[in-house]
């Protein structure tokens, strides 16, 4: 193997910078106050939400609504299966249903392009929510389930693997032949398809991949959460949380649905609890139209303008 | 190479600076409280702009911090000797599970509350009892109570329900007095949550033992805008006693078409709403003999008469309630005197007052009725100033049938008045 | 047979409501290209100007010359200060769409809180022609035949105004096709807004005619968006008859079910919506 062609110094700061930050981040437990873990539980929860959400969605253009039911199935398993066996195969056995729904939503909406794909996703969110509580009111006669909780510290350290396995293979499948796929997808569907792509397969299986992450996160979350019922496995929020966040923080690299994530979760944190709960709805509106209207590439996307614009206006000189 | 470097540092330096303040701004909060206690804190999680928000934020909150002030005016609460004032912390979870757990482990592990105050409504219950329980720490559980809590509680110490609820002594107190006039036939509505589902079992076993026929029980959602198939329904099957096992909104919906409809059963229970001193503004002299979930009232006692007018002070006539109000005060004077007892604030020591002592408070004496072996606790029925009430002449009667009694049950009730 | 009444008159009546609130998504979402998730919303805040104004002693009915009016204005500014610029600033049609649809979910949270800062969150209603009249035995409450009338004639009424007046054919050529409409010499900016605006006094008058039938809280207005989104698919996308039809389709459909069982009603819109959308995307009037 020929090393001279690699840069060394890239290759210690590319993902070395992540890791440091993981590095970080992963002992948060041992320096942070209790609070400290269940605040970076959510930032982790929401990351590896947007970023799976972006893995699909990003790609393609299709703005999937769906992630509340994949993260609602996860919470179901967690509730079914939580009591009878060990916490890692409840968390496998999540994934693997929600990959195998989602396998199936795909297959059947194939022919729905645009919006109608963004509508037919978050109608399966709510009837999810509708039936299953109607089932749980009138035939189980109750609402809901009690989870067996996990130690907050468990809890974070399985979302923070999630997490890790998230990012490798989002990094995995864009930088793949798989993700450049999906991108001319979603530049022009049918120029991708005559050009020997098998468009179906590759929406379809990263779809369903995509499920699984977010199946996984609502595992962990519902022992957390310690009692579940439709409202919150199938929390419509839960579908436009990432949305918002992966369009808050722009999609252009793997850095801005993360950084999307954590501000837009932080600042849910700052504006419920602090004085200002009683216009928490106002800002956070507020924030959204200004960040739609103002920072269409979303905040990475204005980070890097502003480095263009001040390398430009540090060259100009040059230019005469 | 450096623009490499920097196109990938700075994304990453702003998530790593936003980290760092998360840290710092938690940490913050954190520290400093435990040495030298100044005051006590009590923790809530509440429903602020939720679909229950109009419950809490003109029936709830107002009593609870006017007991605050009250206690603070007088000095504080005498903790071993020293007075400290009480502060209460109130977060807002919009009725979501999932943020009032959450805020709960925030008041906890951050704000290092010494109580806590449960949520608003009977699900929410769940969300917040084993968190309690999980961190140790008494909660008092006023605005709910759920008959599938009750085997739990006997694991949960830390946790006390407060309010009377479906089979705690409500329906069986209902299904007395309607066996007793001789109602045969029952028509049930329920909301499709917890609570509506709760009560419903309950109802629709406590009316079979006794002998009543059930003639339907049909679920409600939430955001229902036309009552006219139910009540068209029940107009048909033409029960002795309607049932109606929802929130306000539905309630004031069931109501207003039962008037347009014409449909004037022997009796009617609707609840909770019905107790609430705005059903009586809203409805007026149409609300004669309509039954509700409660309850007391100023004739319950001279303690009652003197809290309802300083109620009425404090929340506005409308927001007058006539189920809780009265229990969630006695409970919250009953707290401040286990503090006293124990003269302590470790949730432990006041958590062995809890299990024995007996307090006299405005609803009278007051004990716990500890579930299991050592678990949490329920009130007895002779703690509460009544289950059920029947408006009569603009006064919400307790018609128990015991000692709480203030008016008899009248039954069949007034027809609609001509409007 | 009163049983059948019960069920189709009464399905009638709320598909009238549901009728005129889906025009005007339709006009949002199928010309301007605006899912408007903020649209129940504006409805909710016309039924609380109209529970205003009739605590004040105004005739319910007469308050929709008010709100009306006012609604449009709001839209119209609305669209102007927020969307246009969105719709300027997107690439293709398709980011025009997503982006709009998380701007209207500002929206929804901003109109949303300064409802529950203005009224709470405390349920309210008033009594207004609340006397029942029987039709072949089947009873039913005159406010609500009067708001279903009230609704019916707004629709026609502004159907007419599409097909017979010079605005009115901008508006259906920009539905058709915005870029060849620009072309043709439709101010396509203005026409939009016109859309937008239209939209949301429907929503008003709309919340003002259910608040002289139902009670209201600050809540109410997602039920209803969702409601005209499922109408507004099964007429079909930018089709103004087709949503006023798919209203009184969803009527019936809607009584059926809550005669049934009514915890299944908001399951079986959903239904019906995630069907269409897999057999037949474009609606019933689509093209």
């Amino acid at each position: 193997m020929d090393f001279s062609n690699i840069n060394w110094k890239r290759a210690a700061i590319q993902p070395g910078i992540p890791i440091l930050l993981l590095v970080l981040v992963a002992f948060a437990p041992l320096y942070g106050s209790g609070y400290i873990v269940t605040m970076f539980t959510y930032f982790i929860l929401y990351i590896i939400i947007t970023v799976s959400w972006t893995i699909f969605s990003g790609a393609t253009g299709y703005i999937s609504l769906a992630s509340a039911a994949f993260y609602g199935v996860g919470i179901y398993a967690a509730a079914m299966f939580g009591e009878r066996m060990p916490f890692i195969f409840v968390i496998f056995i999540a994934g693997f249903a929600s990959f195998v729904l989602a396998f199936i939503v795909g297959a059947i909406t194939l022919r729905l392009r645009g919006i109608y794909f963004a509508m037919f996703t978050f109608g399966l969110v709510v009837l999810m929510k509708e039936v299953i509580h109607y089932w749980e009111i009138t035939i189980e006669g109750t609402r809901g389930h009690f989870v067996i909780y996990q130690s907050n510290e468990t809890i974070f350290y399985y979302l923070l693997g999630i997490f890790v396995v998230t990012i490798i293979v989002a990094y995995i499948i864009r930088r793949s032949k798989f993700g450049l796929a999906l991108a001319s997808i979603g530049e022009n569907e049918e120029a991708a398809g005559h050009t020997g792509i098998n468009v179906t397969m590759v929406k379809i299986i990263t779809f369903a991949v995509s499920a699984i992450f977010m199946a996984a996160a609502g595992a962990v979350m519902a022992t957390k959460l310690t009692y579940i019922d439709p409202g919150v496995a199938f929390n419509p929020m839960m579908s436009f949380s990432p949305a918002l966040m992966a369009i808050f923080g722009g999609m252009a690299s793997i850095y801005g649905p993360v950084a999307g994530a954590v501000i837009f979760s932080y600042l849910q944190e700052l504006l419920m609890t602090g004085s200002l709960k009683n216009y928490y709805m106002l800002i956070f509106g507020a924030i959204l139209v200004a960040t739609i209207i103002y920072l269409p590439s979303g905040v990475t996307g204005l980070i890097q303008n502003l480095w263009r614009r001040f390398k430009g206006a540090r060259s100009a000189p040059t230019r005469g | 190479m450096w623009k490499k470097v920097f196109k990938y540092s700075i994304p990453l330096t702003i998530c790593l600076i936003l980290a760092v303040s998360a840290v710092l701004v938690a940490g913050c909060g954190g520290g400093g409280v435990e040495e030298g206690k100044t005051e006590i804190l009590i923790g809530a999680s509440r429903d602020i702009t939720g679909p229950q928000a109009g419950f809490q934020a003109y029936g709830f909150a107002p009593l609870y911090k006017a007991w605050a002030e009250e206690v603070n005016a007088a000095g504080g609460i005498d903790v071993g000797g020293t007075k400290l004032p009480v502060r209460i912390i109130e977060y807002d979870d919009a009725s979501d599970p999932a943020v009032c757990t959450r805020n709960l482990e925030k008041l906890i592990t951050q704000d290092n509350v010494d109580f806590l105050f449960g949520p608003t409504g009977t699900a929410m219950l769940f969300a917040a009892a084993p968190i309690a329980n999980k961190y140790h720490k008494i909660m008092l559980c006023g605005e709910g109570g759920a008959t599938t809590l009750e085997p739990k509680l006997a694991e949960m110490p830390y946790v006390f329900s407060v309010l009377n609820y479906s089979n705690h002594f409500q329906i069986p107190v209902f299904a007395d007095l309607i066996e007793e006039k001789g109602a045969q036939t029952v028509y049930i509505c329920y909301m499709n949550d917890l609570h509506g589902a709760e009560y419903r079992l309950t109802a629709q076993s406590e009316f079979e033992i006794r002998g009543l026929q059930v003639l339907q029980a049909k679920s409600i959602p939430m955001s229902i805008t036309d009552m006219d198939p139910i009540v068209k329904e029940a107009k048909d099957l033409n029960p002795d006693v309607f049932c109606m096992f929802a929130y306000p909104n539905q309630n004031i919906l069931f109501m207003q078409t039962a008037m347009a409809l014409d449909f004037n059963p022997k009796c009617i229970l609707v609840g909770p709403g019905c107790n609430f001193e705005f059903f009586n503004l809203m409805f007026g002299a149409a609300l004669e003999g309509v039954c509700g979930e409660g309850a007391w009232n100023k004739n319950s006692s001279p303690a009652a008469a003197a809290f309802a007018e300083k109620v009425t002070e404090l929340v506005g006539m409308g927001n007058q309630d006539w189920w809780g109000a009265i229990v969630y005060q006695s409970t919250l004077e009953y707290l401040q005197q286990a503090i006293e007892e124990a003269g302590t604030l470790d949730n432990d020591k006041i958590l062995e007052v809890y299990r024995t002592a007996h307090f006299q408070t405005t609803a009278g004496e007051m004990w716990w009725d500890i579930q299991g072996e050592n678990g949490g606790g329920l009130l007895p029925q002779e703690c509460y100033a009544g289950q059920i009430g029947q408006w009569q002449s603009g006064i919400f009667e307790v018609i128990d049938n015991d000692e709480h009694n203030t008016a008899p049950f009248i039954y069949p009730k007034a027809p609609w008045p001509e409007s | 047979m009163e049983q059948f009444l019960n069920i189709f008159l009464g399905g009638l009546l709320i598909g009238g409501i549901y009728s005129l609130v889906s025009m005007g998504l339709s006009l949002q979402y199928g010309v301007a290209k605006v899912l408007n998730i903020a649209h129940g919303e504006f409805l909710m805040i016309g039924a609380f100007v109209t529970y205003w104004l009739q605590q004040s002693g105004v005739e319910p009915l007469l308050t929709v010359v008010i709100v009306g009016p006012t609604m449009f204005i709001i839209g119209f500014i609305l669209y102007r200060t927020v969307f246009t610029s969105i719709r300027l600033r997107s690439a293709h049609p398709g980011i025009y769409e997503s982006n709009s649809l998380l701007a209207a979910f500002g929206i929804y949270f901003i109109v949303m809180n300064i409802g529950i800062l203005i009224w709470g969150t405390t349920p309210h209603s008033y009594t207004y022609l609340n006397q029942s009249i029987s039709v072949g035995g089947a009873l039913f409450t005159q406010n609500r035949i009067v708001a279903a009338a009230f609704a019916v004639v707004i629709g026609i009424a502004f159907y007419l105004f599409l097909t017979n007046t010079r605005t009115g054919k901008a508006i259906r050529a920009a539905a058709q096709d915005p870029a060849t409409a620009g072309l043709m010499g439709v101010n396509i900016d203005f026409v939009l807004a016109l859309c937008f605006g239209f939209g949301a006094a429907m929503a008003g008058v709309a919340g003002s005619l259910i608040s002289i039938c139902y009670s209201l809280s600050t809540a109410m207005g997602l039920g209803y968006t969702v409601i005209a989104i499922v109408v507004v698919t099964l007429g079909g996308l930018g089709s103004i008859p087709g949503s006023f039809i798919g209203g009184f389709i969803l009527g019936v459909i809607g009584s059926a079910v809550s005669f049934w069982e009514p915890g299944l009603t908001v399951a079986s819109y959903y239904v019906i919506f995630i069907v269409l959308l897999l057999v037949r995307p474009k609606g019933i009037m689509g093209r």
